[in-house]
C-alpha cells in the first residue's frame, strides 16, 4: 500500500489525474470536433434563414433547410466600399473574425479615413429570392460589443425600398439571462420590423433602442425601437453596432438604390 | 450483497432519501430547467450519467487519492464529465444543448453529484458506486421531470412541445397560468411534492 500523506505523492497523483483528464477531454473534442461544426453550420443558416422571414421549425430536417436554402437563399460579398467582390472558399470565410485585425469589430468606426485594409474587406449580404428570382429582402450579419460579450445578428431590409426592416435576430450573446440576453427573445426581434434607416428626406439615421417603450407620438417612432429594461448599456450595445453596420454596408446598399442620397 | 442492502442502495435515492426533496440539493437546476419537459429530461440524463460515471471513477481510485487534496480531485473528475456530456450534446442534441445552455456546465456545481462522492463513492466499491449514481440520478431525474411536465401543461398547455389542452377550452376563457413559466411556479411545485411527500410517509417529518 502506498503512503498517500507525503507531498511527493500528492503532486505526482495530482499531475497525473489532469493529465489523464486533459488526455480524455482532447481525444473527446478531436472526435466530435467535425459533427459540431456541421451543427453549428447549420444553426447559423437557420438563424439567416428566420431573419429573412422564413417560417422554420425547431425540428425541421437539415435536408429540407438546405434545399429551401439553396432555392431562394444567394449569398455575395461586397466590400464597405460598396464593390461586389469574389471570396475563395466562401464557406470556410469567417467574416466575424476579419473585422478584428481592421478594426471594425467594434462601434465607433471612422468611415472618412477607413484603412485600406478595412477598405477591401469581404462582407456577406444574403439576398432572398421569389420564384422568379427577383429579390425579396437583403441580409446581412451585424456585430459589436455589448456588457459583456459579443452581440451577433442579422439585420434583413426589404428589397424594394432598402430602407425598411423586414427582420432582425440577435444570437448567441453571452449577455446576462433575463436582461441583457432577452435581446435574443422573439418581443425584442420582432420590435424591429417595419421601422426604418432613412428618414423622409432619405437621409440615413439608423436605429436605435429606446430606453423603455417607444411612444408612438414620438418624432423618431420610426426609428426607434421598445428597449429592455434593466440592460441599458446592452441595448446600447445594439444601437451602436447597428448604426456602425449599416455605415459599412451603406455604399452597397446606395448603389442599390441607384446612387441617390 | 444481501438484497435487502441493494434494495435500500436502490430505492432510497429515489424516495425517502431523494437528493431533491428530501436533501433539498440541487435545487437551482430544478427551478431554472424545468420550463419544459424536453429540456427537465435531457437534464436528467445528463446528471444521472454524470453521478454514476464520476461515482465509478472516484471509487476506483478511492484508495489512491490522497485525503488531503480529495475534493480537488473529485472537482477534476466530475469536471471532466460534465464537459464530455457537454460536447456530445453539442454534436448529438444541438437544440436541447442550446435551450439547457449554461445549466448543463453548471452541473458541475450541482450538490449532489459531489455530495454523492464524499458520502458514498469515497468508501464503497465500484458497482455499488456506480448504482447509487444511477439511483440518485433517477431520484433527482423524476422531480425535475415531474415539476417540467406540470410547469408546460400549466404554464403554455403543452406537453413535450404538442399541445395538449383543446383550443375549444381556450376558446371559453382558459388561459395559461403565467406565473409556472416562471421560476416561483417551480418553487410552489416543488414545496408540493415535498408536502406530498412528508404527508405519505410520517418518517421524513421533523418531531417538533
Amino acid at each position: 500500500m502506498v503512503d498517500t500523506s507525503k507531498n511527493g505523492y500528492t503532486v505526482v497523483f495530482l499531475a497525473i489525474t489532469t493529465i489523464v483528464a486533459a488526455l480524455v477531454l482532447s481525444i473527446a473534442s478531436e472526435q466530435l470536433k467535425v459533427k459540431q461544426a456541421v451543427n453549428k453550420k447549420f444553426d447559423q443558416k437557420k438563424i439567416v434563414m428566420k431573419a429573412m422571414g422564413f417560417k422554420i421549425d425547431d425540428g425541421a430536417k437539415p435536408a429540407d433547410i438546405d434545399a429551401i436554402y439553396k432555392k431562394s437563399v444567394e449569398r455575395i460579398f461586397v466590400t464597405p466600399m460598396g464593390k461586389i467582390v469574389s471570396v475563395k472558399d466562401a464557406d470556410k470565410y469567417n467574416f466575424e473574425k476579419t473585422l478584428k485585425p481592421v478594426g471594425l469589430h467594434k462601434a465607433p468606426v471612422d468611415m472618412a479615413n477607413l484603412s485600406d485594409a478595412a477598405k477591401s474587406v469581404p462582407m456577406p449580404v444574403f439576398i432572398r429570392k421569389d420564384e422568379k428570382g427577383l429579390p425579396l429582402n437583403y441580409t446581412f450579419p451585424v456585430t459589436g460589443k455589448g456588457l459583456w460579450s459579443t452581440l451577433y445578428g442579422y439585420i434583413s431590409l426589404n428589397a424594394k425600398d432598402l430602407n425598411t426592416i423586414e427582420g432582425a435576430i440577435f444570437y448567441d450573446t453571452g449577455e446576462t439571462p433575463g436582461l441583457g440576453k432577452e435581446i435574443e427573445a422573439d418581443w425584442f426581434c420582432k420590435n424591429f420590423v417595419g421601422k426604418k434607416i432613412l428618414n423622409a428626406e432619405g437621409k440615413f439615421v439608423s436605429v436605435s433602442v429606446n430606453k423603455g417603450v417607444v411612444n408612438p407620438s414620438d418624432k423618431m417612432f420610426e426609428h426607434k425601437v421598445d428597449g429592455v429594461s434593466g440592460a441599458t448599456l446592452t441595448c446600447n450595445g445594439v444601437t451602436d453596432l447597428l448604426n456602425k453596420d449599416f455605415h459599412l454596408y451603406e455604399a452597397y446598399l446606395n448603389s442599390l438604390r441607384g446612387g441617390k442620397k | 450483497m444481501a438484497s435487502s442492502e441493494m434494495k435500500s442502495l436502490v430505492i432510497d435515492p429515489v424516495m425517502d432519501k431523494n437528493p431533491v426533496t428530501v436533501q433539498s440539493l440541487g435545487i437551482c437546476s430544478a427551478l431554472a430547467v424545468t420550463t419544459q419537459v424536453a429540456p427537465s429530461l435531457v437534464m436528467a440524463i445528463a446528471v444521472t450519467v454524470v453521478i454514476a460515471c464520476s461515482n465509478a471513477v472516484i471509487s476506483s481510485i478511492r484508495n489512491l487519492i490522497p485525503s488531503k487534496i480529495r475534493i480537488i480531485v473529485q472537482l477534476v473528475v466530475v469536471a471532466t464529465m460534465v464537459i464530455l456530456v457537454d460536447q456530445v450534446l453539442k454534436a448529438y442534441a444541438y437544440n436541447v444543448s442550446k435551450s439547457l445552455s449554461v445549466f448543463v456546465g453548471l452541473i458541475i456545481t450541482n450538490c449532489i453529484v459531489m455530495g454523492r462522492l464524499e458520502a458514498f463513492a469515497m468508501h464503497q466499491p465500484v458497482g455499488k458506486s456506480f448504482l447509487d449514481g444511477i439511483a440518485s440520478g433517477i431520484g433527482y431525474g423524476w422531480v425535475i421531470v415531474l415539476v417540467g411536465f406540470c410547469r408546460e401543461l400549466l404554464g403554455s398547455g403543452k406537453v413535450l412541445g404538442v399541445q395538449v389542452v383543446p383550443d375549444a377550452l381556450y376558446d371559453i376563457g382558459y388561459t395559461n397560468n403565467g406565473l409556472m413559466v416562471l421560476a416561483p411556479g417551480a418553487f410552489l411545485l416543488l414545496g408540493t411534492i415535498i408536502w406530498i411527500q412528508r404527508t405519505i410517509n410520517d418518517s421524513l417529518q421533523e418531531k417538533e
